[in-house]
């Protein structure tokens, strides 16, 4: 894989900071480029190096066994820890990934001095609880304290979901001026070089660690949230970990794995009396937007963000819920969605056994129904759901082409290149 | 407790850094102090803040279960990084280690020194130092800004302050091998191991005053590497020094840097056996009473678990600072009487296996099978003691370093 030397463009709106990426290995829907789309009042702060490429792109690489050679600038820092970084990984995850050679042309520290503190931001319980953690506040020390969170479109929002996007990026603009944080936009297709092959839900803290490179002129510490604690990361392996993370700073941008000290249950506690969290907490993946009704209430990640929020009687304060649980025999729409495989229904037994016993044998009742649905569903022949496909059943939309893209920016590229 | 600000004083050809640490309720045989020294010579290279002494002390007053204030200006990023530390060790060891409140006098950014240019491994002579040594010389990495300038050899952390004899003779050995690789040693002291002193497990422990040495060489050092002694990235054992800690002692201009844990000991023992530089001077030995300089013992944990790892590889004969190799009797011994880690026997059974060396997979075996006995043993005697009877017996059964007379208030 040739990770060729970045180049911009930039038009009245915004700057685009791109990569020719050049594969080994052929594949259908790896991108010809890949790119960061920042608006131009930020254009300033845009990193020239190819630290923001190579970290996305080395999982793939290692992922597909291309070795790297890269044609940008690279930290010193960054090119020491990635070989860490990649014995790391190859240890946790031997069936996904394997070290690969990376050869650099060019070995140089960005001679910037960024002051910003940021946080990779979605509105999930995850990054409110890293910006809860670093309000003054909470975080004594100022120079820890949030000045900026990163919003980005092309991470959890899929491109064709841009009027989603300006929306809620509008919501949470407004909602964290008032704590002087300063809501930054970034589109990028960087999550295409991985979904296609790759289960990118486990494999996302490179695809954070990029976007927050490519601020390299704004950011001197960056925080990306834990979304496993510590034992969980252990037990599993991902690629965003207290371990990993660090192991991608430079020499001016320190990342800082937030929160991996606390299981999400603790986190939800934390932050269940926080206002900001009441009106805009986001969990749901799924792209369905109305101003208030921010989460389907329905899915997986929804009911296992309100059992705890409804044991702790707080739940009617989160206005974001579509239809939130009133009762504990509502409980059972866990069920629906249940996957044992995720591991965070063990720390909810405690915490319902502590702060709402009642609710426990309704739970105990949609795990076992939950169990019987998610095997039924591994039992069914690979070529049964691959049939099931044309009805719309077990068809992953990451994998589709231009999920995670924008065709008409690669034309753009193509034609700059043409122009001489 | 309160950690007060570290004062300097100079003995003779030494410079001695110390700190008060003051407990509200005393322990018994504690030390007052926490104290580093130093050569004259880098009189200019120390650092005379308080971040030296914070990470122990950070751990004492954890143990002791008292709120810890700092007094003094710390660096803001070495702070943020103690309450990640002090989580993590409580997370570890809830009822070694309690959750304490830690409060700051106030904060202050360490500045960069013009002459910090210099990179530091702590060097101990075993398997893990001599691996990351080799790997940041330079013919082995490719960075310039990470390769070695010079090595920290500590007396007073494995080989005790009161084993004068063995650290000299051993300093002196391995002076000479850095100056042949054109690098230096830095030879310093401290009296770290006192605090832990059959309280806290060393290996618990031995993080904070190594990273601590390294701070207070800080103006002068800009990187550090904590050679690794995990067994992988896949058993993250609670160690004082791990990948998931020891960056959270970095300063603003001060990188510590854990380095190794993706090879195992078997894997650093091949490279550092091919490596001459090595040769009759790997020091492995933890039994302070038998080892003579860089000769081992040859009859502890560690020089066994060695010993079989350089037989499987036939370099034995270029060691001839170990007693040859193992007898019948000695894995006997290896699971009775000495600290044998079970985990890396079973790596060193399935190496012996892989090379069809079947005798010994059978005499590892058995020397796991008597460590079993005996810790279960062990573990049924002591839940029936509390922790300052066992400390005290400990004293008794033990010579102990620490000779501080005993205060209880």
């Amino acid at each position: 894989m040739i990770i060729h030397e970045p180049e911009i463009i930039t038009d009245s709106e915004a700057s685009i900071i791109w990569s020719k990426i050049e594969y080994q290995s052929h594949h259908e829907y790896f991108p010809e480029y890949l790119w960061y789309r920042i608006p131009t009042k930020y254009e300033q702060y845009i990193s020239p190096q190819s630290d923001a490429f190579l970290v996305p792109s080395l999982l793939v690489g290692m992922h597909i066994g291309d070795n790297i050679e890269v044609r940008g600038a690279v930290s010193p820092r960054l090119a020491y820890q990635i070989n860490e970084y990649q014995h790391l990984l190859s240890t946790r995850m031997p069936d996904t990934v394997r070290p690969v050679d990376i050869k650099y042309l060019q070995v140089k520290t960005n001679k910037v001095n960024p002051q910003g503190v940021g946080v990779v931001f979605s509105g999930g319980v995850d990054s409110l609880f890293s910006v809860w953690k670093h309000l003054p506040e909470n975080q004594v020390l100022p120079e820890y304290q949030i000045t900026h969170a990163l919003f980005v479109h092309g991470f959890d929002i899929m491109m064709k979901d841009q009027e989603r996007y300006e929306k809620l990026f509008n919501r949470y603009k407004r909602a964290l001026e008032r704590y002087q944080i300063e809501l930054i936009p970034l589109e990028t297709n960087i999550a295409s070089i991985m979904a296609p092959t790759m289960y990118y839900v486990n494999l996302y803290g490179p695809i954070l660690a990029g976007c927050s490179l490519v601020y390299g002129g704004l950011f001197k510490r960056m925080y990306i949230s834990s979304s496993r604690d510590l034992m969980m990361a252990q037990v599993q392996a991902y690629s965003s970990t207290p371990l990993s993370d660090s192991l991608l700073s430079t020499d001016t941008l320190d990342f800082i794995h937030a929160g991996g000290m606390y299981q999400r249950i603790e986190k939800l506690k934390e932050i269940s009396n926080w206002d900001l969290a009441h009106k805009h907490l986001r969990i749901c993946p799924y792209p369905r937007y109305s101003e208030y009704g921010l989460n389907c209430s329905r899915c997986e990640k929804c009911v296992r963000t309100m059992l705890p929020l409804y044991a702790l009687g707080v739940l009617d304060k989160f206005k974001t819920f579509a239809k939130p649980l009133t009762k504990n025999r509502e409980s059972i729409w866990m069920a629906r969605k249940f996957n044992p495989s995720r591991e965070y229904h063990r720390e909810l037994f405690p915490f319902v056994k502590e702060h709402k016993p009642s609710l426990l044998p309704w739970i105990n009742l949609a795990m076992f129904l939950g169990y019987l649905r998610y095997w039924f569903l591994r039992l069914i022949p690979g070529l049964s759901k691959k049939w099931l496909n044309r009805f719309g059943f077990f068809v992953d939309p990451l994998k589709q082409k231009f999920a995670m893209d924008r065709e008409d920016i690669h034309q753009l590229i193509s034609d700059s290149q043409e122009c001489p | 407790m309160i950690l007060h600000t570290p004062k300097v004083t100079h003995e003779g050809e030494r410079i001695c850094i110390a700190a008060r640490f003051e407990l509200r309720n005393k322990l018994a045989y504690l030390p007052d102090h926490l104290w580093y020294r130093v050569p004259e010579v880098y009189e200019k290279c120390i650092s005379v803040r308080v971040d030296t002494f914070a990470p122990t002390a950070l751990l004492m007053a954890m143990y002791s279960g008292e709120p810890l204030s700092i007094r003094g200006p710390i660096s803001p990023k070495l702070a943020y990084g103690l309450l990640e530390y002090r989580n993590i060790f409580h997370s570890w060891s809830p009822k070694l280690f309690h959750m304490i409140d830690v409060n700051f006098d106030s904060f202050e950014p360490v500045a960069s020194y013009d002459g910090q240019t210099a990179v530091a491994t702590a060097f101990s002579g075993g398997v893990d130092s001599f691996y990351t040594l080799w790997s940041h010389l330079v013919q082995n990495q490719e960075i310039p800004d990470a390769r070695v300038t010079h090595g920290l050899f500590i007396h007073g952390l494995d080989l005790r302050l009161n084993d004068e004899i063995n650290y000299l003779k051993a300093a002196e050995i391995y002076t000479d091998l850095f100056q042949h690789l054109d690098l230096e040693l830095i030879r310093m002291s401290t009296n770290a191991y006192h605090f832990s002193e059959f309280r806290i497990p060393w290996t618990l422990f031995d993080g904070p005053p190594l990273i601590g040495a390294a701070l207070l060489l800080s103006p002068f050092l800009r990187r550090f590497y904590t050679p690794s002694g995990m067994p992988s990235y896949n058993d993250l054992i609670p160690q004082a020094t791990s990948p998931l800690i020891d960056h959270l002692l970095s300063t603003e201009n001060f990188d510590v840097i854990h380095h190794g844990a993706s090879a195992n000991r078997i894997q650093k023992i091949k490279v550092v056996s091919n490596w001459p530089m090595s040769h009759h001077r790997l020091r492995v030995c933890s039994d302070k009473l038998r080892m003579d300089g860089v000769k081992n013992c040859s009859a502890c944990h560690k020089c066994y678990r060695t010993i079989a790892v350089l037989s499987l590889l036939k370099a034995l004969p270029n060691h001839r600072n170990f007693n040859g190799d193992l007898r019948v009797s000695s894995y006997v011994r290896w699971g009775l009487f000495t600290l044998l880690d079970p985990d890396q026997v079973r790596h060193i059974r399935n190496e012996a296996w892989s090379s069809n060396q079947f005798g010994m997979v059978v005499l590892l075996q058995i020397a796991i099978l008597l460590r079993e006995v005996k810790r279960t043993t062990i573990h049924i005697i002591k839940s029936l003691m509390s922790r300052e009877l066992v400390y005290r017996i400990k004293r008794k059964i033990y010579s102990p370093e620490n000779t501080e007379t005993e205060e209880m208030q």
